[in-house]
């Protein structure tokens, strides 16, 4: 029998009286590429946040690598969608990466060699080495995306988490983030959360469509009926969920204003 | 001028003065500059006013206003940070309450208490000039604690400024640390209070590491620059007052705020320098 990277059984999470996530099951097996698609305001990042232990379920079970999630986030490490970030924040690019080595490092314990070497090892899987001393600030959104990949790969990861990893990419750009993501695969487990189904159906393996329920989660060549089906609306081929009010492709900035 | 120099210092309290304005400027420095970056600036202006209240109430029982200081002031900025990181209220409402209960409580207390109130005025504006001995040695001891804080947690409190969320993802004990942080803040608001009083704290705070964060790209370099920088303000703000005699306190918090208006004027032509000539190349 085959550990599970993340079982969900039954679970049911919201704020306050409200249900976001209803009955959602959901088996990930090792070293699959999962894409959670679905509309904004479907519950993805709630979903997210309850893998992330930020929130607890109100109802249901949700195991990591067979733990619960407070020891087993430990597995687990994952990429904003788009920090919040104050661009005059004085870092570093190597020091941010450092901080994916804090789990590992216990207060009043300094970084040692061997994260040096971690953090090195991760920089260059991004091809983000030569950068290491820049400031944060002065990387463009495509490159600050690799080092929050870095980031997360400082953990050591065995599940890695990326909430719209490209939202605020050029589609060059995010084609390259997603042949390394697929590189990354070989070794590590990988969640996806979109609501663009178009860009990333090349690379996953397995599909969730999710919008408060789970309404599809298998083989990822479902076809646009299927959806419909699910859904009961029109559904053109690059959103899961999203009826045709979507916001139009390369509009990243506005589609990261409105998800709040 | 320079004779005149000479002659001021053989006065006990202009070298305290100076030595006093050098070691709040070291706190400044380091404390602020988390101030400026977590923007907590508003906490911050609430610690320092609430503070007032412990004074009041060291005027009213009897015993140093400063350990009062120090008591109201370590609470509120307790309450506050958990007011901000654990309700849904509206934590800047809550906050600016909070300010001005503690405020209220101060001048009630004074009310109460009979007599002379001789300086009372100084915890309002400051009074570097007379700083006595035994406040340089707890300012001292203040900046060694302060100093430390920052360099054993120093990889903690980055994470926690730049991204508390992904901190908490890796295991980082990120309120504790916050409400380190602001016990921090509150200590070094009341170690200021001598030098600029406490209605002008947060300038003293935020301006050196404004400055600095303008120039300087990661924060152990904020953290020094600032540091120097309040060293400077504080000791030029001292000899211009001394000279003309003004106020102490508000003489150095106008020479600061000159300093950021230059800053911020010198930073922009230099952008718009950097964009014609990027853009005419």
């Amino acid at each position: 029998m085959t550990t599970q990277a993340i079982e969900i059984r039954n679970l049911w999470a919201g704020y306050g009286q409200e249900f976001v996530l209803e009955n959602i099951n959901i088996a990930i097996k090792e070293l699959d590429f999962l894409g959670l698609i679905g509309p904004n305001g479907g519950g993805k990042t709630t979903l997210l946040k309850i893998l992330l232990g930020l929130i607890k379920p109100m109802r249901g079970e949700v195991k990591i690598m067979g733990l619960s999630v407070s020891s087993g986030r430990r597995y687990i490490s994952y990429v904003p969608q788009y920090v919040e970030f104050d661009r005059n924040f004085p870092v570093r690019v190597a020091e941010v990466v450092k901080m994916g080595r804090l789990g590992k490092r216990r207060l009043l314990q300094p970084y040692n060699a061997k994260d040096k070497e971690i953090v090195r090892n991760a920089l260059e899987q991004v091809e983000m080495w030569e950068w290491r001393d820049r400031p944060l600030a002065e990387l463009s959104g495509g490159q600050r995306q690799r080092v929050y990949i870095a980031r997360a790969l400082a953990s050591e990861p065995r599940i890695l988490l990326l909430d719209e990893p490209t939202a605020s990419v050029d589609s060059r750009m995010s084609h390259n983030i997603y042949e390394l993501l697929s590189k990354l695969n070989k070794d590590i487990t990988i969640v996806i959360v979109s609501h663009h189904l178009g860009e990333i159906s090349n690379y996953i393996k397995t599909i969730g469509c999710i919008n408060r329920r789970l309404h599809y989660y298998g083989d990822k060549n479902l076809q646009p009926e299927t959806l419909e089906q699910i859904y009961k609306c029109p559904v053109d081929s690059i959103t899961c969920g999203i009826a045709r009010r979507v916001i139009p492709q390369n509009n990243s900035r506005k589609e990261v204003g409105d998800r709040v | 001028m320079f004779e005149a120099i000479v002659e001021a210092l053989q006065f006990d309290f202009m070298r305290h003065a100076l030595l006093a304005g050098v070691l709040v400027s070291v706190a400044c420095g380091i404390v602020g500059t988390f101030v400026v970056v977590n923007r907590i600036v508003f906490i911050s202006g609430g610690i320092a006013h609430a503070a007032y209240g412990g004074i009041g109430l060291g005027y009213f029982m009897g015993f140093n206003p400063v350990l009062g200081a120090i008591a109201f002031a370590v609470s509120a900025g307790l309450g506050m940070a958990i007011v901000e990181r654990k309700t849904s209220e509206r934590a800047d409402t809550i906050i600016g309450v909070m300010w001005a209960i503690g405020m209220a409580i101060g001048i009630i207390f004074i009310d109460l208490t009979k007599g002379y109130k001789a300086d009372l005025m100084s915890y309002l504006f400051g009074s570097i000039l007379t700083v006595p001995k035994e406040d340089l040695l707890i300012m001292v001891v203040l900046d060694l604690i302060i100093g430390a804080i920052a360099l054993l947690f120093y990889k903690e409190l980055l994470a926690i400024s730049f991204d508390p969320v992904f901190a908490t993802t890796r295991m980082v004990p990120v309120n504790g640390l916050y409400l380190l942080l602001v016990g921090a803040i509150a200590l070094t608001v009341v170690m200021v209070m001598r030098v600029v009083g406490l209605i002008l704290v947060i300038a003293l705070l935020t301006m050196p590491a404004a400055i600095a964060g303008q120039f300087v790209k990661d924060l152990k370099q904020m953290m020094l620059l600032s540091s120097i920088l309040g060293a400077v303000f504080t000791t030029t703000g001292l000899w211009l007052s001394y000279f003309f005699n003004l106020t102490s306190g508000a003489t150095i918090i106008l020479v600061a705020g000159f300093a950021y208006l230059l800053s911020l004027a010198l930073k922009n032509i230099f952008k718009r320098y950097h964009f014609n000539s990027f853009r005419f190349q």
